[in-house]
């Protein structure tokens, strides 16, 4: 769910009474009556000693549905919703007009526009104006809807004695109806019974067929057709691309054919809960640039490999002036920015942006960014730090005169990693009493303002696979003491550091360089161990360094943070079978249960059994600790107000350029 | 002298080739690895599976020792496993390499290539520091002049004193307080970062301003100093005080005579000043948003890509070479001794 300020208090880890009056006085946000009255509502219940309620019950709330989440999404996200003064239940929306241009920071840029080969958030938020895929999320119910494919359907298989799912030989795949004693196929027009005493298996949900849009044009004025998406799925098969951290999801699709150039089909060896997002994730290339076997490539070489073919791929130009399927394409790519214009021949006009142009200003300092704002260079900077956001520097007249700000929730969460693998953090006690050690709900008071919630999960906490009942652990040093000492630390030699078979507990606490967040919350996490007697030190390393280390396992601590969608499959972070040293489960977390859980969630097509096994799931996980879990910061943006209609969502990055429109004067 | 500026230009080789050598090296030796830089901002941790780091590592002969990436940076034969067959490569591109004037490709952004980069971002890093120059030596040797021959007075120490602070002041800070004086926080004149996808020169000339100047005040500040101590020395000799004798006007003893040849030093410090306004263009272009030179050694750096950071290295000190060498010749112009001297 997405929040405006106004709704803050609706959530456990109410800041406190000065926090929120403090934030009253200070924001100028997007106040409608409703916030308004929710807010003092909170603050009377607060001034009382109140504690307030979650939404559905105060005693354990209900998991959100994914209607649920999507029903607060719809009402948070609200056209306009944070203009100043406008009310989008009170006040209409102004018609909106095309032309102008706008500036949006990016910290980074990408080292390539083509998402199959690089992996970042920034050239995926650049993809959402620049392509397109067979399907999308839909911004407000997270529901996919078509895109490129007009529809699609799902179909089950039924294999057939002596039948192979992967190969297809033996295999019926359509709609299956159960009359008992006999399946009933429907495929293409045609109906077969198969009595179910021959033995044939059925699995249930585990092919998908795409009806693909006709007229279609890729941005060069090729014709976009099933062969660019049979040659993307080819690629991302081909072991010799670089896009190992996508490909397992495509792995798992064991056939792919055309029925002719506008319809494709698919199947998995199994059902697979998240099928809809391989096909909303599958990058669709134009085969008529990148694919060295299509006649129409200039550079046509039939016989060409599969590494000739990757480094192709890799080398290609059209990764930085990107040719695409979107309503904006690229003109100009230089080292501050990236400018893309608007392409009349995206097919769908009327959801095609009002902006003439975007340009993606890429500013790594944060404190420069700020300063390119307020110089009037940037119309949208979504990295507002918690000082300038709740200080002085937002709240001049100078500043809201052009500006307003908010803040809202994505799917982020920050986590310090222990490494299982050494010796001194495999104990669950050990890892379970650092973790009781670290005062957050003191942490988010002072160095978030309050703006930041804790969570339990590597799951999105407003999202359907996480379970906000979970409650995180308390701060409470003198447990903390007494799971050490039962782990046999305690500190013999009266040293201040407790030891075991004469060995300090030390722990190294690594983290990147420059990051603000890390280095302070190291600083109060090495005070917190202090007082129990555990040594922590920190380490700062720029980037590469760090991943050096992260990737050789040579840590004790890290800290990082993770960009997720709303579900994410807990496989890569988890299971144990990635728990060597080349997957994100760089804390070495190898559990039977855990592994069992996952493969039972993958399967699982109905989403309230689902979400039953996610929260078991996220209950062993945290039992276990394999990280201190911390907290989901909300994006604190200020945004120009020569630019109207800014959403905010649940899905990265949160907002959609294609609904903003500028407008001359604020 | 033609064959002095050969000698020169000749000895400059194994200059350049030192400065590879060390860059090179020193950017080796520093801990991380463009492997691991390709995480950074990556919504996987930038954690590739073992097979896909083990593949990049071996096309970009990171599995190789250093002095074979080194002699593969050199060339010209190409060492990759698509280099020179000789050298166990398919043959597909047989030469490249420093020597074949290939400046070598982007490890992070395949297909880019650094002497394309470096040329484009030149175009912008240079006019800046040409400008700053010409700034830096126009208001010093007016101001360099004036403190010698009103040495002692009130105003030549206002000057002297303000001299002293503004070198004292670094330039990052420097660059942030005109940010802040000029901006719209300010004065609100100019613009203070670069124009991001700016196509015409007039927004482009109003952002340089700031830049030029921050670099500028640096290089006057320090050759004013030069430029007085220079003019002390030659206003005390004898044959100005036999020209004073003469009856030849103040004014023209000063800016005819002495400050000729006051300027044959001046004109060494000008090898000394190149260099530094390069190594200084990394903090100028990065706080005013630059794509210049210094910002793309900075991304280099960064982001381990060691083509980069040693291609902007060799270009650098074929920067300082040629500064020095200019300041040699300028002298030489300037001082028939030395000009005998080199002959």
């Amino acid at each position: 769910m997405i929040q405006g300020f106004g709704s803050l208090t609706l959530w456990p880890g109410t800041p406190s009474f000065e926090a929120v009056g403090r934030l009253r006085r200070t924001l100028h946000g997007p106040w409608s009556r409703a916030c308004r009255s929710l807010l003092f509502v909170a603050l009377a219940l607060a001034a009382c000693g109140v504690e307030q309620p979650p939404p559905s019950s105060p005693a354990t709330p209900a998991p959100p549905s994914q209607a649920a989440a999507a029903s607060a999404v719809r009402s948070a996200s609200a056209p306009d919703a944070f203009y100043p003064g406008f009310d989008p239940a009170r006040d209409t929306l102004p018609t909106p007009v095309d032309g102008g241009r706008v500036v949006v920071h990016l910290l980074s840029f990408p080292t390539s526009l083509n998402y199959m080969i690089d992996n970042s958030s920034v050239t995926r938020r650049m993809w959402n104006e620049l392509h397109e895929g067979l399907i999308r999320q839909d911004l407000e119910t997270w529901q996919y809807v078509p895109a490129l494919a007009k529809s699609w359907t799902v179909e089950d298989q039924l294999v057939l004695p002596g039948g192979d799912v992967k190969s297809g030989k033996h295999v019926l795949t359509g709609l299956v109806e159960d009359f008992g004693d006999r399946w009933r196929i429907r495929e293409a027009g045609t109906t077969r019974d198969v009595a179910k005493s021959e033995g044939a298996v059925l699995v249930r949900g585990s092919a998908f067929r795409f009806e693909l849009r006709q007229g279609v044009k890729w941005q060069d004025g090729a014709d976009f057709d099933a062969r660019d998406v049979l040659f993307s799925l080819r690629c991302f098969r081909n072991p010799h691309v670089d896009c190992d951290e996508k490909r397992y999801q495509f792995d798992k699709i064991v056939r792919a054919q055309s029925d002719g150039p506008h319809s494709v089909r698919f199947a998995f060896a199994k059902p697979y809960f998240l099928a809809e997002n391989v096909f909303g994730s599958l990058t669709i290339l134009p085969a008529h640039l990148y694919d060295l076997s299509d006649p129409r490539n200039p550079d046509h070489a039939a016989d060409a490999d599969d590494e000739r073919q990757a480094r192709y791929l890799a080398e290609h130009p059209a990764n930085r002036m990107w040719v695409g399927l979107g309503p904006y394409r690229v003109a100009e790519w230089s080292d501050t920015a990236i400018v893309a214009k608007r392409w009349e021949g995206y097919h769908d006009r009327a959801n095609g942006g009002h902006v003439d142009e975007i340009v993606w200003r890429m500013i790594k300092d944060d404190g420069a960014a700020m300063t390119a704002l307020l110089e009037g260079q940037l119309d949208f900077y979504d990295r507002v730090s918690g000082e300038d956001y709740l200080g002085p520097r937002t709240q001049s007249p100078e500043f809201t005169s052009r500006f307003y700000k908010g803040h809202f929730y994505a799917p982020y969460i920050s986590y310090t990693g222990w490494n299982m693998r050494r010796e001194k953090l495999s104990d669950v006690r050990v890892r379970t009493a650092l973790a009781l050690c670290f005062d957050w709900p003191a942490f988010i008071q002072s160095y978030y303002k309050g703006l930041a919630e804790r969570v339990t999960g590597e799951q999105f906490l407003r999202g359907p696979a996480y379970d906000p009942t979970l409650q995180p652990l308390p701060y409470d040093p003198d447990r903390a003491r007494s799971l050490l000492a039962d782990a046999d630390w305690y500190d013999r030699d009266q040293d201040g550091v407790v030891d075991r078979e004469g060995v300090a507990l030390e722990i190294e606490f690594l983290y990147p360089s420059g990051n603000r967040t890390s280095e302070l919350s190291g600083q109060a996490f090495q005070a917190a161990l202090e007082k129990i007697g555990v040594k922590l030190t920190l380490v700062a390393r720029d980037w590469p360094a760090f991943m050096a280390r992260v990737d050789k396992r040579d840590f004790d601590a890290i800290s990082m943070g993770w960009i997720t969608p709303p579900v994410v499959d807990p496989e890569q972070a988890w299971a144990s079978k990635w728990a060597g040293a080349d997957s994100a489960n760089n804390a070495g977390l190898s559990d039977a249960r855990v592994d069992g859980l996952i493969e039972r969630i993958q399967v699982e097509l109905d989403p309230t059994r689902r979400r039953e096994l996610f929260a078991e799931l996220q209950r062993r996980v945290y039992e276990l600790q394999p990280y201190m879990f911390g907290v989901n910061v909300p994006r604190k943006f200020a945004m120009s107000k020569r630019v109207r209609n800014l959403q905010c969502f649940g899905l990265d990055p949160g907002y959609s350029i294609r609904r903003w429109y500028v407008i001359e004067k604020p | 002298m033609i064959g002095y500026c050969l000698r020169r230009l000749a000895w400059m080789l194994p200059t350049l080739l030192l400065a590879t050598l060390v860059a090179f090296a020193l950017l080796h030796l520093a801990p991380g690895s463009p492997v691991d830089a390709r995480g950074e901002g990556s919504e996987s941790q930038g954690i590739g599976s073992a097979a896909a780091v083990e593949r990049f590592r071996r096309e970009h002969l990171l599995d190789q020792p250093i002095w074979r990436q080194y002699l593969n940076y050199l060339g010209p034969f190409d060492l990759s496993p698509r280099g020179h067959a000789s050298f166990g490569g398919s043959g597909e591109r047989p030469w490249g390499g420093v020597l074949c004037g290939d400046l070598g490709g982007e490890l992070l952004q395949p297909g880019v290539r650094v002497g394309e980069q470096i040329a484009q971002r030149l175009s912008i890093t240079l006019p800046l520091m040409a400008a700053a120059l010409l700034l830096g030596y126009a208001i010093a040797i007016p101001l360099g002049v004036f403190s010698a021959v009103r040495r002692g007075t009130r105003g030549e120490r206002v000057l002297s004193y303000a001299g002293f602070l503004l070198y004292a002041v670094p330039v990052f800070w420097a660059g942030l307080l005109l940010q802040v004086a000029f901006g719209r926080r300010g004065l609100d004149w100019l613009p203070v970062l670069w124009p991001a996808g700016a196509s015409e020169l007039r927004p482009v000339l109003a952002a340089s301003i700031l830049p030029v100047v921050c670099s500028g005040y640096a290089v006057a500040v320090y050759v004013a100093r030069q430029t007085r101590a220079s003019m002390l020395e030659v206003l005390g000799s004898d044959w100005i005080r036999t020209l004073r004798a003469r009856g030849i006007p103040e004014r023209t003893i000063v800016w005819r005579h002495a400050l000729r040849n006051a300027s044959a030093p001046l004109c060494v410090h000008l090898g000394q000043v190149i260099p530094a306004l390069v190594a200084g263009s990394v903090l100028v272009e990065t706080i005013f948003d630059i794509p210049g030179m210094g910002t793309y050694l900075y991304r280099g750096l960064t982001l381990r890509e060691y083509d980069v950071v040693t291609g902007v290295v060799l270009v650098c000190a074929g920067f300082a070479c040629l500064g020095l060498l200019l300041s040699d010749l300028l002298h030489a112009a300037l001082d028939p001794r030395v000009r005998d001297e080199r002959r």
